[in-house]
């Protein structure tokens, strides 16, 4: 405006007054546009969706797909299920829809339930193996697509029905969904199953030689109440469920994958007795080489641990003990890496990634194996290395016995 | 005509913002994903040197915009229609970005909110901001621009924990034509598309620090640009390739103790005040560009038709998003280098054949 020419005053004052009635009538536009979001939804109407199970239905085609919804109203109470006012009302509520997509059967909800269904808060989605076994990424779509639900949503495999596994009791917590939530995140503590989000899923399909992991929850019966457990892992392989680790072989497998965070180990000692050290810190290193056909793994381990108990009166603290127990607890780590191996082997399925170790650091290699991979990764010599240092003794050297029974 | 003036500073920002623009949402060669970051470099170079082609009209004819130039070349009736050409460009290049941006927010936080809803108020911003001129325009673009290199900045620590290196690798899995042609389609998209400037160059206060002005700006943009596809790749890894926006995707992934999360809606904003700019300076270019079209004193009272038609051509320009990628892998390219490469050069040949700019010709 600086630079344009100064037209007479009259003139000026009456465009003044013109460009502040628009002006006022923009605000006054705009007030309606801020006033209110178009597709806006309000708490009270929302039902927030916590956990989600995919399941096939018994007959017919398509998906069944059970739902957690909280009870927003049952959860303030501060304390047990006599809180809140609500009395015995559980403070989750379990639907069941079902449609030819999962996207239909999400929608199909609304036909039951009085509000809409809200997703971004949704914890995990639980899928059974029926499903796992027909094929994961057709259920998976839906949560990928949407706008609304975030793909670091656990994703986890149940062998029944998934609905028993949001229905069951949460422990201590209110909502089985949030219970699933800390189980999943406090695998640092025993590192005996491996956590998978949506978008690590999507990754791992993503990559031609990889094989997917899923963890795997299950029901118990404890004192006449249903609850959770998580056990072990199952192996999709070409987006299809193939097998299932145990235990020991998940731990193999996060050794290898480095995300060993804790978690203890047993040793046999003489006698039948046995001592258990407390895994601090692990790290792995993997390097994978091509030599013309042939595939060569070498896994190197380093481990710091400490004592945590024993069953045996010997004294245990002796620096030559504590190298025994380090060389026992080195031999059991790779046990279970070997342990992960053969059941990958037998599968076929390459859920530690040596193919895309050779895609990212030996492209060449990469193109030359990728077509045969399967039979590469079943030959391949593996070669492990564990390191391990026992640090601490706990605050006990030995046990509380006689010196003269424990020395021999 | 407009007579406002912004400083070479003030230029490069611009070219920032508007080179950014709509690329951080909808990236091209995303085939190449993992090596996306380092392809950006090479189409740099390639864009620099397109730019250098471009501007060495300015250079020639210094003082004068792109249609004015068109006219002395060829004389009034066919550097009219000339100029025309570039209208329709200038056009659809500020109906898509629009378009893209609506698309965006459609797809990931309004979808049920009509598009006019989204287009109706951007429109009366654009049509404020473009009335009050360069001047006005550029020194809010100095906040804009700052807005996001501090964002881009502040993403590199929130990405820290699930930021892995290996993503990125391998360097190199393309073969090298592939590689060329996708460093092309960057050259055009969104380097090439900075031949718009021609329309703005002469507002500058002075025109021999311009062409370097240019080139910084586009070397900042490429930083930006090559580091958020960084951050992305090494955050969102292979699955990156089948997303629509993955610079989007990759905000929403920031997690950081399960607290600080869902930060897409502030790079959403972020990259939405870049496209602001990019529509801006078109409905710029196409105001100033009409208003010499047909010798009006001021270009002022062309913006608000030009603003509504933008808006008309925002809303109809691609009918779905797989039709605007497709666009943008398979036509894009040639389109903008037909615009910045092929006619500048005839021009600038016929101009260098009839030995123009003669002297006194400039007035």
């Amino acid at each position: 405006m600086k630079g344009e020419p100064r037209r007479n005053g009259h003139a000026n004052r009456h465009l003044k007054i013109g460009q502040g009635l628009l002006f006022f009538f923009l605000l006054l536009l705009f007030l309606v546009l801020a006033g209110g979001c178009w597709d806006r939804r309000e708490l009270e109407n929302l039902a927030v969706v916590l956990g989600i199970g995919v399941h096939l239905p018994a007959q017919g085609e398509g998906y069944e797909v059970s739902f957690q919804i909280v009870r927003a109203a049952q959860i303030q109470g501060p304390t047990g299920e006599t809180g809140g006012g609500g009395g015995t009302i559980k403070p989750v509520w379990i639907l069941r829809t079902s449609g030819p997509t999962v996207f239909e059967a999400v929608r199909n909800a609304t036909l039951q339930s009085s509000r809409r269904l809200f997703l971004a808060h949704n914890q995990a989605v639980i899928i059974s193996t029926e499903v796992a076994q027909k094929g994961i990424m057709p259920a998976l779509d839906f949560f990928l697509r949407d706008h609304e639900s975030r793909s670091i949503q656990w994703l986890l495999l149940t062998p029944a029905d998934p609905v028993e596994v949001l229905d069951a009791a949460a422990g201590l917590e209110r909502v089985s969904a949030l219970a699933i939530n800390d189980l999943i995140e406090d695998y640092r503590s025993t590192s005996k199953i491996r956590p998978v989000n949506i978008g690590n899923y999507m990754e791992t399909a993503m990559q031609k030689t990889s094989a997917n992991t899923l963890p795997i929850i299950r029901v118990k019966e404890t004192a006449g109440k249903r609850e959770l457990l998580m056990d072990g892992t199952g192996v999709v392989k070409d987006d299809r469920l193939v097998g299932a680790l145990n235990a020991k072989e998940t731990r193999g497998l996060l050794w290898v994958l480095g995300e060993v965070k804790g978690g203890v180990n047993t040793v046999d000692l003489p006698d039948g007795a046995k001592a258990t050290l407390e895994i601090f810190t692990a790290a792995t290193k993997v390097k994978v080489e091509a030599i013309e056909e042939k595939v060569r793994v070498g896994i190197e381990v380093k481990v710091q641990s400490s004592l945590g108990a024993q069953t045996t009166t010997d004294d245990l603290s002796t620096p030559g003990q504590i190298k025994k127990l380090a060389a026992l607890q080195g031999q059991v780590i790779e046990d279970e890496i070997r342990a992960a191996l053969r059941k990958a082997k037998e599968y076929k399925a390459d859920i530690f990634g040596f193919g895309e170790y050779l895609f990212k650091h030996d492209f060449p290699a990469w193109q030359r194996l990728v077509k045969e991979w399967e039979r590469h990764f079943a030959g391949a010599e593996v070669e492990i290395k564990v390191e391990v240092q026992v640090e601490n003794l706990g605050l006990v050297t030995r046990p509380a016995f006689p010196k003269e029974t424990g020395e021999k | 005509m407009e007579q406002g003036k912004i400083s070479a500073g003030e230029l490069a920002l611009l070219v920032m913002s508007f080179t950014i623009g709509s690329w951080v949402v909808l990236p091209t060669g995303i085939q190449a994903w993992q090596n996306l970051w380092l392809i950006i470099f090479l189409g740099l170079g390639e864009g620099l040197l397109l730019i250098y082609f471009d501007l060495a009209l300015f250079r020639r004819f210094p003082g004068k915009t792109l249609f004015e130039i068109h006219e002395l070349v060829y004389g009034p009736f066919v550097g009219k229609l000339f100029s025309l050409c570039f209208l329709w460009f200038f056009l659809q290049m500020g109906g898509g970005t629009l378009g893209i941006f609506v698309t965006l927010l459609k797809t990931t936080v309004f979808t049920a909110t009509p598009d006019l809803a989204l287009l109706i108020p951007w429109v009366l911003i654009l049509v404020y901001g473009c009335r009050q001129g360069i001047e006005v325009i550029a020194r809010s673009n100095q906040l804009l621009i700052m807005g996001t290199v501090g964002l881009v900045l502040i993403s590199i620590l929130l990405v820290l924990n699930i930021f892995n290196p290996e993503n990125l690798l391998p360097f190199f899995n393309l073969s090298f034509a592939e590689m060329l042609w996708i460093s092309i389609g960057i050259a055009a998209f969104p380097f090439g598309q900075n031949i718009l400037f021609l329309m703005i160059l002469p507002r500058v206060n002075r025109w021999q620090k311009v062409t370097g002005a240019v080139c910084k700006g586009m070397i900042g943009a490429g930083l930006v640009l090559s580091t958020i596809q960084f951050l992305a790749v090494g955050v969102v890894g292979k699955a990156g390739q089948i997303l629509v926006f993955p610079t989007f995707e990759f905000y929403r992934l920031i997690n950081i103790g399960r607290v600080l999360t869902r930060l897409e809606l502030i790079p959403l904003l972020n990259f939405l005040t870049m496209g602001f700019v990019k529509v801006i300076l078109c409905l710029y270019a196409l105001a100033v560009g009409t208003a010499h079209l047909f010798n009006l004193r001021t270009y002022r009272p062309l913006v608000i038709p030009l603003g509504l038609f933008l808006l008309l051509v925002a809303g109809r320009i691609y009918p779905d998003i797989s039709e605007h990628i497709r666009y943008i892998q398979k036509v894009q390219t040639f389109l903008v280098l037909f615009f910045a490469l092929l006619l500048p050069l005839v021009t600038l040949g016929v101009a260098f054949l009839r030995r123009l700019p003669r002297k006194g010709m400039t007035p």
